[in-house]
């Protein structure tokens, strides 16, 4: 007897099968607006900042590769970057609009949604937004539109359910820059992946 | 590493009591896994509702388990994945061996995984001729140090930075300079590492939840090693036990605010995953191949048993922080993969009773464990259950075994137990100091006064005390 046949059997004869399927209601914390989205996100050490308009993305993707000393942003082949390799030509910020690659040292992508309640970012897979991108730079630069704020993870399901969008093969939730504390119980950041996390919250215009 | 068994788990106990770098590990640790946690749950008062919460969607899984294994497997196998059945870590082994066999694996990475530990797979892997690299930092650690992991959170808890940058100087041979910190230790992991996440054939990780209603599995990390094992090489493989299956993403919330919290004080940890089958059409990423290991290994045979309750478990470590006997001896002397309460419950589950015995006295039951358990499992009343269970299996122990019964006799004699024990209290507080040394030094007791002390103090049984105290809870008398 195969071995899944094994286990399945053993389960049908053991399982009480008694619980009618009764899905408890959840147990919603209270939520705030996205403020203490940020806040949350500047406690584990990302850097948030608030953009009113294209030109100000420029200017923090500038003064965030001034701070790491690099010259080059990679974009991921997201539509929704591709307005700034104009811009970014315009002001000699050194960029390409491509899939990264492994010795790519700063990568920009676009989250789908972002959780109020724990601070994360939401990033599914897709070939213009690849996983990798969230964990093989040294630097993740993630833009999120204003609009794009559920309060808890429950409420993503039900936006991608609203939005038809079916799971990807990897969603990630992002809360911050890669950690450990597995020397002496002691925080480091940047075990493996990006050191530093930098978001630009883009606000809906009036 | 094998349980350990009578006089070995006693000699591995007194030998961490006097390691002077482990208990200072073992101090810190308090302070950071404890107290963190105890500050997470502070704010967030909806912590008991989300327990409820949890634990009533497990029971019903648990209660209905095949059923949603079955789910599983139709929803990872609809995304383009495979489920593969494995009743022993044998055959485990064997499976995942096969699949790197047929792909013609070079290199493998693994993020951690307490299964995975389960079943030896490194040593499988490496047996059959493959080299594995383990890429979560505490995980690379002990692996250079040729140890089994000591905690299951943080599984090089037991070591200090020093013997860290010994193990680092003595395999990365850099000649980098002495007292490096922590920093730069982590640093200098990441770049050694970085070459194994691009260069691996085959990934290997775990799995914090399964979800049925997708056929995803759930990987809460926040190194964001595990991620890069997932979707670099061509093949990925999870190992995780059967029980880890929860019924739809709408169920996953509920464990998220209960694992962070109680493993790290975290609200959320860095990285939080759910991976769906293998690279669709178009991806630039990803593997090619998708594989769920599905581990029982003595799980289902729990079903139905009074160890249920047992399979709710998260794995976050809760257990052994806060256990008395965990803070003072660490995880090696328990000598099982599952150390600390938790480990004292399934190891006699998932390796039999002659295995671990002793491990099974080294237990207060005071019930801190059970009080900060997130699942609310009732660890000291199992564990109670295999002392019971353990003391049929005992050979011999004759003496013991009266000894006990005529105790147990007596103690149901309210009658004669108690003028019994007010006369003990009353004799012992007559004793000179001098004389209850030599009781200290008496033959044959020895071994169980080697840690323990005669009473001293107090001319009353704390049974009289207690009937007698005030109606607030206060001693009549001290």
């Amino acid at each position: 007897m195969s071995s899944r046949k094994q286990i399945l059997n053993q389960l049908a004869h053991r399982c009480s099968h008694d619980q009618a399927l009764q899905r408890p209601s959840p147990q919603l914390p209270e939520v705030g607006a996205i403020t203490e989205w940020a806040k949350k996100l500047r406690t584990v050490y990302a850097t948030v900042d608030e953009i009113t308009g294209i030109q100000e993305v420029a200017e923090s993707i500038s003064g965030f590769l001034q701070q790491w000393q690099e010259s080059e942003v990679i974009l991921s082949p997201d539509p929704a970057l591709t307005p700034l390799v104009a811009l970014f030509d315009q002001l000699d910020i050194r960029c390409e609009q491509r899939p990264a690659n492994t010795d790519d040292q700063i990568v920009m992508t676009v989250a789908y949604a972002g959780i109020i309640e724990t601070g994360s970012l939401v990033l599914l897979s897709s070939p213009e937004t690849p996983a990798g991108h969230n964990f093989l730079p040294e630097c993740a630069i993630v833009l999120i539109q204003e609009g794009r704020f559920v309060p808890t993870l429950e409420s993503l399901w039900g936006l991608m359910e609203a939005e038809g969008k079916d799971m990807p093969r990897a969603l990630n939730i992002i809360s911050g820059p890669s950690k450990t504390a597995d020397i002496e119980q002691t925080l480091v950041y940047g075990a493996h992946g990006p050191k530093a996390l930098h978001v630009l919250l883009v606000q809906d215009r009036a | 590493m094998k349980p350990t068994r009578g006089n070995q788990f006693r000699q591995a106990a007194i030998r961490a009591l006097a390691d002077t770098n482990l208990q200072a590990a073992l101090k810190g640790a308090w302070a950071g896994f404890v107290e963190k946690r105890r500050e997470a749950i502070a704010v967030f008062p909806t912590f008991s509702a989300t327990q409820d919460q949890a634990i009533q969607i497990r029971n019903h899984t648990l209660a209905n388990l095949d059923h949603y294994l079955r789910e599983f497997e139709r929803n990872t196998v609809k995304a383009g994945g495979q489920v593969h059945w494995a009743s022993t870590t044998e055959e485990a082994n064997q499976i995942v061996a096969n699949i790197c066999k047929r792909v013609k694996a070079r290199r493998i990475t693994k993020g951690k995984s307490m299964v995975s530990e389960e079943m030896a797979l490194n040593h499988a892997l490496i047996q059959a001729g493959f080299q594995v690299r383990e890429t979560d930092l505490g995980e690379y650690i002990i692996q250079l140090a040729d140890e089994t992991p000591s905690h299951i959170v943080a599984p090089a808890m037991h070591k200090t930075k020093a013997q860290v940058e010994a193990l680092f100087d003595q395999f990365h041979q850099a000649n980098l300079p002495h007292n490096r910190s922590r920093e730069e230790l982590v640093g200098e992991a990441r770049s050694v590492l970085r070459e194994d996440f691009i260069g691996a054939d085959v990934g290997i990780t775990g799995a914090n939840f399964l979800i049925a209603g997708t056929g995803s599995t759930v990987l809460v990390t926040n190194e964001g090693n595990g991620d890069l094992t997932a979707t670099l090489p061509d093949v990925h493989i999870i190992t995780a036990g059967i029980e880890k299956v929860i019924p739809s993403r709408e169920d996953l919330p509920a464990f998220l605010r209960l694992l962070a919290r109680s493993a790290t004080g975290q609200i959320i940890t860095a990285y939080t995953t759910l991976f769906t089958g293998p690279k669709r059409s178009g991806d630039v990423d990803g593997p090619e191949e998708f594989h769920v290991i599905l581990l029982d290994n003595g799980r289902s045979k729990m079903i139905g048993t009074s160890f249920q309750d047992a399979l709710r478990c998260i794995r976050c470590g809760a257990c052994m922080n806060h256990c008395a006997v965990y803070s003072k001896i660490g995880g090696h002397v328990y000598g099982s993969v599952y150390p600390g309460p938790i480990g004292q419950v399934m190891t006699p589950l998932l390796s039999g009773y002659e295995k671990g015995e002793e491990m099974i006295d080294a237990c207060t039951l005071n019930g801190h464990c059970a009080a900060v358990c997130p699942m609310r499992i009732p660890l000291p009343s199992l564990i109670r259950e295999h002392r019971i269970e353990a003391l049929n299996h005992r050979p011999g122990h004759a003496l013991q075994k009266t000894g006990l019964m005529l105790w147990a006799k007596l103690a149901s004699w309210p009658g004669v137990y108690r003028p019994l024990s007010n006369f003990g209290v009353l004799l012992i507080s007559l004793f000179p100091a001098g004389l209850v040394g030599w009781l200290d030094r008496l033959p044959g007791l020895s071994r169980w006064l080697q840690f323990r002390a005669m009473p001293r103090g107090g001319k009353r049984t704390f049974q009289s005390r207690f009937a007698n105290r005030n109606p607030v809870g206060e001693s009549a008398e001290k």
